[in-house]
């Protein structure tokens, strides 16, 4: 059926913890297409919730905009759910994951939730690898985006993240061209399904996870990154994968905590 | 088994350092009678491995270890692995609970957007 659906029912949960610098910037870039955006600041010791609260209250400006805090620092998986929660709450229809430091580009939600709203899919995870000629627009000196590539993609990055592929599909035997994108889309009704125990890094695997144990519905789309310096400096490093794995088969030895 | 009372100064020293920590932990223990008395048979136990170290080589002996010290390493050992575990199951638990309240003030005390045209809830 052809439905009625606004982006007011699309709600786009972004985590935050120290983004202070950029986090106007991208609030007001993600609430122009008049989507309601869930910002959940992790226990920020800089002033990231302070600049959201003021600017909500100030100006009308800047959208839609939901402010929750968690008063201690749980990670980025814990705020996460934190939002999908209170999304849910709020009669979410359609769920969009969004980093906080300006990597991802608004202009990607519309092809993301499509398959959401045709009913294709449960899940749509966004790709920084689909739909690039292999190797070669991958690395621009520029900070421009480059429209169908990953922009500045590093090199380490690249290989870090292509383990990440590998780690993925070995373990939960779903095979994605991007195991650790930011950029994700649920219906309302996997949202609710999708449980994240890890705290920490760790839930980008979960997800994965999940999906595979819910057997859901998934697609992947082409997305682009914006490797801005920003967002390599706060970005994870090479070790933050082990960090990751270890996180992981914590999981493993002790069993799931649901 | 001979008692060698007049022997080392080290004897002394940890009896009052097991007496010690035995009465604070006795005393501090919330925990129901069990775990007092599981508590004073443990320093009881530990002053006379500390008064007739010999018995440890005894028991060592009857387990097919070599020396005093190596059963009492080993237990030790053992003793701390124990106690990590406990306490990393505590620790878990905690983060769940931690987690648990964080994200239910932090939904609760959700600032939600202010006075908007189209909005109606």
């Amino acid at each position: 059926m052809t439905e009625p659906k606004s982006n007011a029912t699309v709600y786009i949960i972004i985590p935050a913890y120290n983004e202070g610098p950029v986090i106007l910037d991208v609030l007001r870039e993600v609430s122009q297409p008049g989507y309601q955006v869930v910002i959940v600041d992790d226990g920020s010791s800089d002033n990231t919730y302070q600049r959201v609260s003021e600017s909500q209250a100030n100006s009308a400006s800047i959208g839609q905009i939901h402010l929750l805090r968690h008063t201690v620092n749980l990670g980025q998986g814990a705020a996460l759910a934190t939002g999908i929660q209170y999304a849910l709450a709020e009669g979410a229809r359609i769920l969009v994951t969004f980093d906080a430091d300006g990597q991802h580009l608004v202009s990607d939600i519309p092809a993301l939730i499509a398959p959401i709203l045709s009913e294709e899919a449960e899940v749509v995870l966004g790709s920084r690898f689909l739909g690039t000629q292999q190797g070669e627009s991958l690395v621009n000196e520029t900070e421009e985006p480059i429209w169908g590539a990953t922009v500045n993609i590093p090199w380490g990055r690249r290989v870090l993240l292509k383990f990440a592929i590998l780690f993925t599909g070995l373990t939960e035997k779903i095979w994605l061209s991007d195991a650790h994108n930011g950029l994700r889309a649920f219906s309302a009704e996997a949202a609710k399904k999708i449980k994240i125990t890890q705290n920490r890094m760790a839930h980008a695997s979960e997800i994965v996870s999940e999906i595979s144990r819910l057997k859901l519905r998934y697609v992947e789309v082409p997305v682009h990154i914006r490797y801005t310096d920003y967002s390599r400096m706060k970005g994870q490093r090479a070790s933050d994968a082990i960090n990751i794995m270890i996180e992981l088969l914590e999981v493993l030895f002790t069993g799931e905590e649901r | 088994m001979n008692l060698n009372f007049n022997a080392v100064p080290i004897q002394a020293i940890l009896i009052i350092l097991i007496l010690i920590l035995g009465i604070y932990f006795v005393r501090k223990s919330r925990s129901r009678l069990a775990g007092r008395v599981v508590m004073i048979l443990f320093v009881l136990i530990l002053s006379i491995f500390v008064l007739l170290p010999d018995i440890t080589t005894w028991i060592a002996n009857l387990l097919g270890v070599g020396r005093g010290t190596d059963f009492l390493f080993y237990t030790f050992a053992l003793f701390v692995l124990y106690a990590l575990g406990l306490i990393s199951v505590r620790m878990r638990d905690q983060d769940r609970k931690i987690t648990q309240i964080t994200r239910a003030l932090a939904i609760q005390n959700a600032q939600k957007p202010g006075r908007s045209r189209e909005q109606n809830s």
